[in-house]
């Protein structure tokens, strides 16, 4: 193409672009398809599953703290060989086993302190406290779930299980949730997925209720399937193996073939409808995205108003970057689906929820106790009403 | 290799949904891998919201967008799944004058890239901009894998009437080519990117790789605006596969041609040996070291702070190597992550390096392996005097950026107090223009001129409270590296020619020490930071007031002065740092009285 074509073509280009020449593509018969145009497509379809509804659900945060300190977390992971190494061989308790970083295995680590799950923690712990990695780091992720069904009587589950066992310990007793265990009330553990600082503390709610109704995603490794049964597990875990599970009416399990660091796979999330309010989203990590999130639930369920309601949980930036980083900003984008109440906390990140709220999202700002880090997160101890 | 994209759950036939699944989960774990995204120059996803699995994507190589539509699947014992391939020329890309007119005009239009995040939403973008095929399939139960790319070598077509617009002018001559692209070139630039994530994330290279070739077509444009279509003269439509597993190969048989190899490279430079050991040297495992200065007060912290906590958002560690004026540590107590703070001796590390910096990052590199070492130089530093020290690590690290945050508010007066606030400017790779919400926009427009005068080279982002996304100044390599690989030195480059940049002793900076009483009234701070002589640039320190138990952070550069809750626990003692030109102590220790401990001055 010779210089003085190119410029008239662009300047053609430009001025249909602008609308400064008007209707001519049309009359030029320019706007024919090639012939890949548009015949395979895959339609998008709103299935929209009616899961029921709940009166009202209210999250506490038993500990979102999943460590201490992120230098040594990452030191320790990058020490093991990386992002991609698998997590039972980095050397964290209560699988180290005083050989270094990355050289721990599942059976090695489980060996000495199997026979003390799930009645006598404290003793596992410290075993584990002298063979693994940073041993004070470890915190845990576990968050109790009061559903209120529409006839009002009301419905207890745990969200993940944290990871120090004498931290877990601790917080579940703070918070009162060895009582309910104990007493039967809680009628279901969900395991989001299988990180260390969500599933590894297992033995502590086995060592109040052995019995209770289990959830896992159906992408868990052998390593993990055998830790349930070594933890004390006396029933049989519920695998949630099709993207939707429903749990009762008004609270579904949404489940994500996802790969996460250190050698996980899957996520499950929780979705419930609250009548006359909407859909609220409870998370663990959200590997999978906020984005992913919500055009799953967008496109496969139905809600009331047809609005999302509320979000809690670690609002992990979606784990791909995106490729314009201007855009890549989360405080950006979850203004764009206008939740009403918005509890963050975990991986959110401590800048990222100050931002939040002085952008004036509806951020149900916490406390701070308990060694949480940030009075922007729903911390420690800390509860809200959805 | 411990980690794959495959599902655990492996005691089913995949169907169609994880099939395709596949790219978009191995390029997530392929970017788990430190070091992938800058061998390979994949820039990102994109998850399209309207057909699941779908997803826009970037790539260094090109400046456009590329699309990845799963369209088919065929689950079996060798299961099999098709994606649409699509690149998107956005505004500025040389390919936008070769492809149809309609699609250059959408690409012109306003919107074109938030649609394009949509893609599959939009008939116009799916028919427009189509690349081909890229295929993929796996073995059940071995699960090998094979991928294909099948595309035009080159796509036309011919109008021979040729186009005028509406004035008359030939947008297309007679005979002339309405669209002409090397399709299978844009589609092959992705591909590879692709191909080397799966070799990332399963740990190995391909074993097989081959070509076929059909016979391709080109279009004519008739002279009502139809298309037809007839064999091409030049062009043919090639396959090209990889494969893990010749297995995997048997639906795409036979594959008698040869592929030229060194197409594929980064497929095996990316799964070089012990690319899934950190301890191990490995260039995938090279840190990004990025120089970040700024005159006194600029906001260098507070864009450290967003820079850690982004990375870390994505399970990245970033290491900072600080160098304060002064002894001890305001900032490494304003920072996020202070267990991977790394403070050099006390001295300026721009005036004294003598291999401090080396030292400091093998250390790094030794206990944290960090994918990031941030050098915070102080507000003093000229950056133009660690050139030559940046070309010695070259071996530990690869420098990605020299960062420059200039005050918007304060630019003026800062580039007329010191030569060293325009030096920062003139290394910068990236000036970060700080503060734009304290300058008017008349002032912005002007100070960006100013600095393009200083450096035209520079990359300018402006922001508000040190709002960046670290991604605009973190990704490829510092020009200073290219321009040492070339044999420039920096100083040529520019036409200057110190023998050594200047120093801030050069220029009469110096620094005062003040321990403060253990606890203040903030009034009396605030009346004392007011009442400092013009020559100070900026005072930072640690307060304990009467009125709060909690230590406080002091921050003050001219006309502005705060002081804040300290984000952690402080252990030191109060105290306060005065650097500026041409300091007076004795008056300043007079102004300052009121609030020194007894006996103290340090």
């Amino acid at each position: 193409m010779t210089d003085d074509i190119t410029v008239s073509r662009r300047n053609f280009v430009k001025g249909v672009a602008t609308g400064a020449i008007g209707g001519t593509l049309a009359s030029m018969g320019l706007y024919s398809y090639t012939e890949s145009a548009y015949n395979r497509l895959p339609k998008v379809a709103r299935s929209g599953q009616d899961f029921g509804a709940v009166r009202s659900v209210k999250v506490t945060a038993i500990s979102e703290t999943s460590w201490f300190n992120n230098a040594h977390l990452m030191e320790d992971i990058k020490k093991a060989g990386g992002l991609l190494v698998d997590q039972y061989t980095i050397g964290w308790g209560p699988f180290g086993n005083g050989k270094g970083p990355g050289k721990s295995s599942y059976d090695e680590g489980i060996a000495p302190i199997k026979n003390m799950l799930p009645n006598d923690l404290e003793a596992a712990w410290a075993i584990q406290a002298k063979q693994s990695l940073h041993p004070d780091n470890p915190g845990g992720f576990a968050t109790l779930i009061e559903v209120e069904d529409l006839d009002g009587s009301k419905h207890k589950y745990l969200l993940d299980s944290g990871w120090s066992y004498t931290w877990m310990d601790e917080s579940f007793k703070r918070e009162g949730i060895d009582q309910m265990l104990r007493a039967g009330e809680i009628e279901g553990l969900v395991v989001s997925h299988e990180h260390f600082d969500h599933f590894w503390g297992l033995p502590v709610t086995m060592k109040y209720n052995n019995k209770l109704p289990m959830y896992i995603p159906n992408t868990f490794y052998k390593e993990g399937k055998q830790y349930i049964v070594d933890s004390g597990y006396k029933g049989d875990p519920k695998v949630a193996d099709k993207e939707l599970t429903l749990i009762r009416p008004g609270m579904m399990l949404v489940k994500f073939d996802v790969p996460i660091i250190c050698r996980v796979f899957g996520e499950l999330s929780l979705a419930f409808n609250v009548k006359d309010k909407g859909l609220v989203i409870v998370s663990g990590c959200n590997h999978q995205g906020i984005l992913q999130m919500t055009s799953t639930v967008f496109s496969k369920l139905k809600y009331d108003n047809d609005r999302f309601y509320g979000l809690y949980g670690g609002l992990h930036i979606s784990p791909f970057e995106d490729w314009d980083p201007k855009y890549d900003d989360l405080v950006i984008s979850l203004g764009k689906w206008n939740f009403e109440k918005v509890g963050c906390n975990h991986c959110t990140g401590h800048l990222t929820a100050k931002k939040f709220v002085e952008r004036g999202y509806p951020v149900v700002r916490g406390t701070a106790r308990f060694r949480s880090s940030s009075p922007d997160y729903l911390g420690n101890g800390d509860s809200l009403v959805f | 290799m411990p980690t794959s994209f495959f599902s655990p759950a492996n005691n089913h036939c995949p169907e169609a949904t994880e099939l395709f699944s596949l790219p978009f989960n191995w390029m997530t774990t392929a970017c788990m891998e430190s070091g992938f995204r800058r061998l390979s120059g994949w820039l990102g996803l994109s998850p399209v919201a309207s057909v699941s699995r779908a997803f826009t994507c970037r790539i260094a190589s090109r400046p456009g967008i590329y699309g990845v539509l799963p369209v088919s699947a065929e689950p079996g014992n060798v299961g099999s799944a098709v994606f649409r391939l699509f690149y998107f020329p956005t505004s500025g890309d040389p390919l936008i004058d070769h492809v149809f007119l309609p699609a250059a005009v959408v690409m012109e239009s306003s919107g074109a890239v938030s649609r394009i995040r949509d893609f599959p939403a939009h008939p116009d973008l799916c028919g427009l901009f189509g690349l081909g095929e890229l295929r993929l399939s796996l073995t059940y139960p071995a699960r090998g894998i094979a991928l294909s790319l099948t595309s035009s070598t080159r796509s036309c077509t011919i109008v021979p009437e040729g186009l005028r617009a509406p004035d008359g002018l030939w947008i297309v001559p007679p005979g002339g080519l309405e669209e002409d692209l090397p399709t299978f070139e844009i589609a092959r630039d992705l591909f590879r990117v692709l191909a080397a994530g799966v070799a990332v994330s399963l740990g190995k290279a391909p074993e097989v790789l081959a070509a076929t070739e059909t016979r391709a077509t080109q279009r004519f444009r008739k002279i009502d605006g139809t298309l037809d279509v007839c064999p091409s003269r030049d062009a043919v439509v090639r396959t090209e596969a990889l494969a893990w597993d010749e297995a995997a190969l048997s639906p795409w048989l036979p594959l008698p041609l040869s592929v030229d190899a060194d197409q594929y490279r980064v497929v095996w430079d990316v799964c070089g040996d012990g690319a899934s050991n950190g301890n191990e040297w490995n260039p995938i495992n090279k840190p990004s070291l990025i120089v970040l200065s700024g005159f006194l007060g600029a906001g260098k912290t507070t864009f450290l702070n967003q820079l850690i906590e982004f990375h870390l958002a994505h399970d990245r560690l970033v290491a900072v190597i600080q160098n304060e004026i002064g002894e001890t540590g305001v900032d490494a107590n304003l920072l996020e992550g202070e267990d991977s703070v790394l403070a050099l001796d006390a001295g300026c590390v721009c005036c004294s390096l003598t291999g401090s910096l080396t030292r400091g990052v093998r250390k790094l590199n030794s206990t944290l392996s960090p994918e990031f070492i941030v050098l915070e130089t102080t507000g003093l530093a000229n950056p133009m005097n660690m050139i030559d020290e940046f070309s010695e690590i070259g071996d530990l690290v690869e420098l990605s950026a020299v960062v420059a945050i200039v005050d918007a508010s304060r630019h003026r007066e800062n580039i007329a107090a010191s030569d060293v606030a325009e030096q920062q400017i003139r290394a910068a790779d990236v000036v970060v223009l700080n503060k734009c919400d304290l300058a008017s926009d008349a002032d912005r427009v002007e100070i960006e001129s100013e600095i393009r005068a200083i450096n035209p080279q520079a990359q300018i982002v402006f922001s508000t409270n040190g709002r960046v996304n670290p991604s605009l100044i973190s990704n490829g390599l510092s020009r200073h590296v290219k321009n040492a690989s070339s044999a420039h030195r920096l100083s040529d480059c520019h036409g200057t020619h110190h023998a050594h940049g200047v120093t801030h002793q050069d220029e009469g900076f110096t620094a005062l020490r003040f321990r403060l009483a253990d606890c203040i009234q903030r009034e009396e701070l605030m009346r004392v930071l007011a009442g400092s002589p013009s020559e100070v640039l900026r005072v930072k320190g640690i307060a304990r007031f009467d009125d709060t138990s909690e230590p406080q952070i002091i921050q003050y550069v001219p006309g502005y002065a705060d002081c804040q809750p300290a984000a952690r626990d402080v252990k030191d003692e109060p105290f306060v740092l005065v650097i500026g030109r041409n300091l007076d102590a004795a008056s300043l220790k007079e102004l300052w009285r009121p609030l020194i401990e007894e006996d103290a001055t340090a």
